[in-house]
């Protein structure tokens, strides 16, 4: 098997796009990792789909934004020989998911919609096309940084294998953790604020005083 | 009558099956439905009470996830353009709720079904197949949006015609103002609780 060229990795982050709708409970995202990691198999003629469903279709869990790290270190593994395909499977289970649940739901997807709530409650709740533009910018950016992240996790994990999650270790990581933490924090803070002054400006319990 | 149904049901496969891009969340669709007429302030004060409700919430594995962004895009849509009440606030966010609740029970025997018939529902030669299982998703959703929308667009008019209880001289917005700081304050106060991210 080559070291997959741009076009390819990009084919690969195009199809974790799909991993979840294979989600099951009876392998999780097992058939969705037969899926998203074919391409490759099937360019080098080594495997046949049968062979790919054999191997690769058993229990598997990870987040569905960091699964391009799942199919690079799964391609590395299948590739060189090295370590045990199941071990790395579980290391993988345990480590994207917690990860990624922890990075998106906890972090990302709260900041964005907590500034979009800032902005709707700045904005006295009506879309000037100021709101509208931050939140389509805000869509966006998370956007481009989905597709980056499946891409930079394939080039990663076929480069480095299992070495390539110490970047969830490292001090950059660590740093963006915290001005996430921080932002969610301080907008959550700010929404609090805001919702009171929103109360009191526009006179919403008028109707008890009466 | 079917746009609506139509939409939400590629809302519900956006934010549970495909993409996962965001652009399903409740502060995006909320634009989508100002642009088709709905009212500013009622949809968006709804859209940051239904983030807010559901923000300390993370879709994890097999564990009933509430699919709000459908809920919250399906009873908005079927509650009409008027200006929301003190009644029809409460009133949609306990359907919000109760909707978000029912679909995740719904997604689940979705599942249960399309593992039991996956041959032909998600695969292609005995091998996943991306074409026939977004086909067979959307199908699936499009017929619970079908049911549900109707049922929800007729039940909201009826109760936004009876006069109940005589609160229209309150102010609607009373309701989610009052829950959104009560839910940030608790997010808040979760979130600074927690030592570790």
């Amino acid at each position: 098997m080559n070291k997959p060229d741009r076009k390819t990795i990009l084919l690969l982050a195009f199809r974790t796009y799909f991993i979840r709708i294979f989600y099951n409970y009876n392998n999780l995202f097992g058939e969705g990792l037969c899926y998203c990691i074919f391409p490759l198999f099937s360019s080098s003629c080594t495997s046949s789909r049968e062979e790919v469903a054999a191997k690769h279709m058993m229990t598997f869990n990870t987040n569905e934004y960091l699964s391009g790290f799942a199919v690079g270190i799964i391609l590395k593994t299948s590739e060189s020989g090295e370590g045990d395909m199941e071990r790395t499977k579980n290391i993988l289970s345990s480590v994207l998911g917690s990860v990624g649940d922890r990075l998106i739901y906890r972090l990302i997807l709260p900041v964005i919609a907590l500034s979009a709530a800032n902005k709707f409650i700045i904005s006295g709740f009506k879309p000037d096309a100021c709101s509208i533009a931050v939140i389509i910018s805000l869509v966006a950016v998370f956007n481009i940084f989905n597709l980056w992240i499946r891409y930079f996790g394939i080039s990663k994990g076929y480069d480095r294998g299992l070495e390539s999650l110490k970047i969830f270790k490292s001090p950059v990581y660590t740093r963006i953790v915290r001005i996430l933490t921080a932002a969610r924090n301080i907008l959550t803070a700010l929404l609090v604020i805001n919702f009171v002054i929103y109360l009191k400006v526009s006179n919403i319990l008028l109707f008890f005083y009466n | 009558m079917f746009a609506f149904p139509a939409i939400s049901a590629f809302i519900l496969l956006e934010s549970r099956d495909v993409v996962n891009g965001l652009i399903t969340q409740p502060f995006m669709t909320a634009l989508f439905l100002i642009i088709c007429g709905y009212d500013p302030v009622s949809i968006l004060l709804t859209a940051s009470l239904t983030q807010l409700i559901y923000l300390n919430r993370q879709p994890s594995g097999a564990s009933l996830f509430p699919e709000y962004p459908f809920g919250f895009f399906i009873v908005t849509a079927a509650a009409g353009t008027q200006v929301y009440s003190l009644l029809s606030y409460s009133l949609i966010t306990i359907l919000i709720i109760s909707v978000s609740f029912l679909t995740s029970h719904y997604l689940k025997m979705k599942r249960i079904f399309f593992e039991k018939h996956r041959e032909r529902l998600k695969f292609h030669k005995r091998f996943p197949n991306v074409i026939s299982a977004v086909f067979f998703s959307y199908i699936s959703y499009l017929l619970l949006s079908l049911v549900l929308y109707p049922a929800l667009y007729f039940f909201l008019s009826f109760t936004d015609k009876l006069n109940l209880l005589n609160l229209n001289s309150a102010d609607g917005r009373m309701i989610p103002v009052i829950l959104c700081i009560l839910l940030s304050s608790r997010y808040l106060y979760f979130n600074l609780s927690r030592k570790n991210e």
